[in-house]
């Protein structure tokens, strides 16, 4: 009888498993949709730029979890794609180009270059060694970052104009720019589902669990995960071209190590290779962040020691805790 | 009967110790060719050579004509040559069927494909539930790999080595573990198979080598003290003296 | 001119030493124990922290160096025993999270203790002042004696890892822990010895370091990912890698912040070299490593397989 097997269902249609966290994943972005709406009788601009950062910080975690969740390329080096893409955008927007999409395509280019470089040398590695590399190539990029010093440097460069979008230049600010981001985070989501249906998922996710037996069936698992890391790379940038629009301002801190590991920590705690755990997890911490910040100004002092908590004692993620979600391995 | 791998002179070395040493053999076409020997003769390390895990110090390896010498590992496979693992080596979290039809998309156009629902697949589902019956794997398919008992990955090793029809196929000890009763349906499996895929096998059941295999090699310390058809061997005294001095069977 | 090579020769190579006080107990960790640790940058800083602490109380830089030291080693050992032990099977991930968890706790509560703000601690005299070593050369005494320190530190380390009992169970054990502990070795006892010295050598790189650099929180978490460089250079699990790989880091990413923006001005105009010089000094121990892995993705002396 089908859908006895967890992996199965998540491929093969069999009744009501993958149609559970699709009911939940589509509830999220009405939920989201709404949100402009919702926050006009409670919490205002205030909580909807949580939502929005928090939506932003999802597409960075949607593709994180490609890698770490699907691929099983555990990468600390992600914020490096958050930053690039986002100095990308603030330069551009500074030396005057303020087409909103010759600077996404820069930024494609730009962050696509980079992932294809640095996952063609850290690829070649494995385990904690890639582990290593990844931490490594991000902390590059954001002393590189740093060192741009007609670009503000350490402090950073605020910007003064918006990218222009179908000729208006409000679309990516405020109410405009939360929709934007809805969307290409609606697609995002749509797109890494897809992926980890298609042939190619299916290999990545199989050399996951046994690289030997993928390689001697005859596939060219180096190729497929390079594959992997320019897509998540790329949609990682493109969530920093978002950060520059909220923010208005570009900092090398997005690239710096410790926002590599917060996004990590979504993807985990939200549940690896789930199709809504990275999302789940985004909202999450974003919310605990803001939360706990507001009960006292050193609550990492109380996000530390649970995120050890988590890790000794839960596994699985928020998606698994969710009835009857399609599990995550 | 035609040639369709041919190994010559394949060496290995780790450090100073010589653990393959000058071995050639052939693979006809439509026959099963054995190889046999004491623990620790070399037969895995053997089999890793050709199949290219491990790299070799010496020696060519012709599979159907074309040179695989050097060729990585992923290579080989898509010029024909299939091999299962001592150590059952599979998928665990992917179903059965998922199993089979990974090994089936290798050989089967590109995979760069990133929108298309594999699972919907027909072509890939049907050759996979094809070999999947004729192991008596059929009502199997929707299990989870790691669930299935040993006998039954001994069987899914095998399904995934033949959907993707190579040219030739190393089998490591595809008994290893089996009951009698398993043995036996897997011997008949493969004295049927070796009409349409030739196979190099390592076994250390006698009774399956000697009801199977149509030439025998044996492999004592890394060299091949005898090789000839089964009665040859049989009566052969280097192969004798490898076996009662060199150790368990 | 070439005394200012000398000096950041000089700088270079107490820069390096650093590293590798560091490095050692990092890879010993790594390769004895499989355990990614994070947490590694804050037994430096707790290190640091404790000898400015006990330094106020004694005014003695000697005795606060030591309880310094002895701090690090408690907050390892600590650490060991409520976290670490249980995340040894678990995989790499999980020990990832953890130990940044770790992090964020011990940085807060350092900002919570000791405020965000910098801290200095005053040289010892002895070896404050600076020393001729050549016509135009003055040196500062207490760099040299980093270097001295560190050198024999590192040559202690060398001796005990060939020579003793437990040095040789220690390099056995970062080539084959489960085979050291199938012949009966109490593996958990070598686990909290490594990790104890590791800890213990982390502090005191950092309250060797207080004096010339500034305390503050967070202050060892930088320099903990340019240690990841130094061992994935010089190969996990391997002391003598991490000392080769750690004086090339120091002297590339010290000589490289020196030259870059000149050497730029050979090939481009002056605005343009003090834009290029500075990012590409930011990037120069990066690019050694990645060109290091491309040619050794196990690094310059591998103890086990790359995975």
């Amino acid at each position: 009888m089908s859908g006895v097997s967890t992996s199965g269902s998540r491929e093969t249609f069999s009744g009501k498993r993958v149609d559970r966290s699709l009911v939940v994943g589509w509830s999220i972005m009405a939920l989201l949709m709404l949100t402009p709406f919702l926050t006009e009788f409670a919490g205002g601009n205030y909580v909807q730029n949580i939502v929005l950062k928090a939506m932003i910080l999802a597409i960075a975690a949607v593709s994180l979890d490609l890698l770490i969740g699907h691929g099983g390329l555990v990468s600390f080096g992600h914020a490096a794609f958050l930053g690039l893409g986002s100095y990308v955008t603030g330069v551009a927007l500074h030396e005057g180009v303020v087409g909103a999409v010759p600077i996404i395509a820069m930024v494609v280019i730009f962050c696509g270059l980079f992932a294809m470089i640095t996952g063609a040398i850290s690829l070649r590695t494995s385990g904690v060694y890639f582990i290593m590399i990844t931490l490594a190539f991000g902390q590059m990029l954001f002393f590189s970052l740093s060192s741009l010093s007609s670009y503000g440097g350490d402090d950073g460069l605020t910007l003064w104009d918006t990218p222009i979008l179908f000729g208006q230049d409000d679309l990516l600010r405020g109410t405009g720019l939360f929709y934007v981001t809805l969307i290409l985070l609606v697609a995002c989501w749509l797109l890494v589902w897809r992926l980890s249906l298609s042939r190619f998922g299916r290999v990545l996710r199989a050399a996951k669990e046994n690289p030997q037996r993928v390689s001697t069936l005859g596939f060219n698992i180096f190729h497929i995960r390079l594959i992997a890391y320019v897509i998540a790379g790329t949609l990682a940038g493109v969530a920093g071209f978002l950060t520059a629009c909220q923010t208005e301002f570009i900092s090398p801190s997005t690239a710096a190590w410790q926002n590599s590991g917060n996004l990590i920590i979504m993807v985990v705690l939200g549940g690896l290779g789930t199709r809504n755990g990275a999302v789940l997890g985004a909202l999450f911490v974003v919310f605990a962040e803001e939360g706990l910040s507001l009960i006292t100004h050193d609550w990492r002092l109380i996000f530390g020691p649970v995120l050890v908590l988590f890790v000794l004692f839960a596994k699985g993620g928020i998606a698994n805790l969710l009835p009857n979600s399609t599990a995550g391995q | 009967m035609s040639i369709v791998l041919a190994i010559h002179g394949l060496a290995k070395s780790f450090g100073s110790l010589r653990v393959i040493e000058q071995v050639s053999l052939e693979l006809e076409d439509n026959t099963c060719h054995a190889l046999i020997g004491p623990n620790g003769a070399g037969k895995s390390t053997l089999i890793n050579l050709i199949s290219g895990t491990l790299a070799a110090d010496a020696g060519t390896i012709v599979l159907a004509n074309q040179d695989l010498t050097g060729s990585p590992v992923p290579h080989r496979a898509l010029a024909g040559l299939g091999r299962t693992f001592q150590l059952t080596s599979i998928i665990p979290t992917f179903s059965v069927l998922q199993n089979v039809t990974l090994a089936a998309q290798a050989k089967d156009g590109s995979s760069l494909r990133f929108f298309a629902r594999v699972a919907e697949e027909t072509r890939l589902n049907e050759r996979a539930r094809a070999v999947l019956d004729m192991l008596d794997l059929g009502d199997r398919q929707e299990i989870r790999a790691a669930d299935l008992s040993h006998g039954e990955h001994r069987l899914l090793e095998l399904a995934m080595a033949i959907v993707a029809e190579p040219k030739a196929l190393l089998l490591d000890e595809p008994m290893a573990g089996m009951g009698r009763g398993e043995s036996e349906a897997l011997v008949e499996t493969l004295v049927v198979l070796k009409q349409s895929i030739p196979m190099l096998l390592v076994e250390h059941d006698m009774d399956a080598v000697f009801k199977l295999a149509d030439t025998i090699s044996v492999l004592a310390n890394g060299c091949i003290v005898a090789s000839g058809n089964p009665d040859e061997v049989r009566a052969d005294t280097h192969a004798r003296a490898a076996y009662l001095g060199g150790g368990a069977e | 001119m070439t005394t200012l090579f000398l000096i950041q020769l000089l700088n270079g190579v107490q820069y390096g030493v650093l590293l590798f006080l560091i490095a050692a107990g990092l890879t010993l960790v790594f390769g004895v124990v499989g355990f990614i640790n994070l947490a590694h940058g804050v037994q430096y800083m707790i290190g640091a922290y404790m000898t400015f602490v006990f330094q106020s109380i004694t005014g003695d830089f000697f005795g606060a160096l030591l309880l310094g030291m002895v701090a690090a080693l408690i907050l390892g050992l600590t650490l060991e025993v409520l976290v670490f032990r249980h995340l040894y099977e678990r995989d790499h991930l999980d020990q990832v999270l953890a130990t940044f968890g770790i992090i964020l706790f011990v940085n807060e509560a350092a900002k919570v203790i000791w405020g965000p703000g910098t801290l200095t601690i005053a040289m010892p005299e002895i070896l404050s002042g600076t020393i001729q070593l050549t016509d135009n050369l003055l040196y500062p005494v207490y760099r040299i004696a980093l270097i001295g320190m560190g050198v024999s530190v590192a040559l202690l380390l060398y001796v005990i890892v060939t020579k003793t009992r437990v040095g040789m169970l220690i390099r056995a054990g970062a080539t084959n822990a489960s085979m050291v502990s199938a012949l009966g070795v109490n593996i958990h006892r070598l686990f909290m010895i490594v990790f104890g010295f590791g800890a213990m050598l982390a502090g005191f790189a950092g309250a060797l370091a207080a004096p010339i650099f500034t305390i503050e929180p967070g202050m060892g978490d930088d320099l903990l990912i340019v240690t990841f460089v130094v061992i994935i250079i010089g190969g996990i699990g391997s002391i003598r890698g991490a000392f080769i790989a750690a004086l090339l880091v120091g002297l590339i990413d010290t000589l490289g912040r020196t030259l870059a923006t000149d050497v730029m001005r050979l090939f481009f105009d002056a605005s343009a070299a003090n834009q290029i010089g500075p990012s590409l000094a930011a990037m120069l121990i990066y690019i050694f490593m990645a060109a290091i892995l491309f040619f050794r993705p196990q690094g310059l002396f591998p103890t086990q397989e790359a995975a």
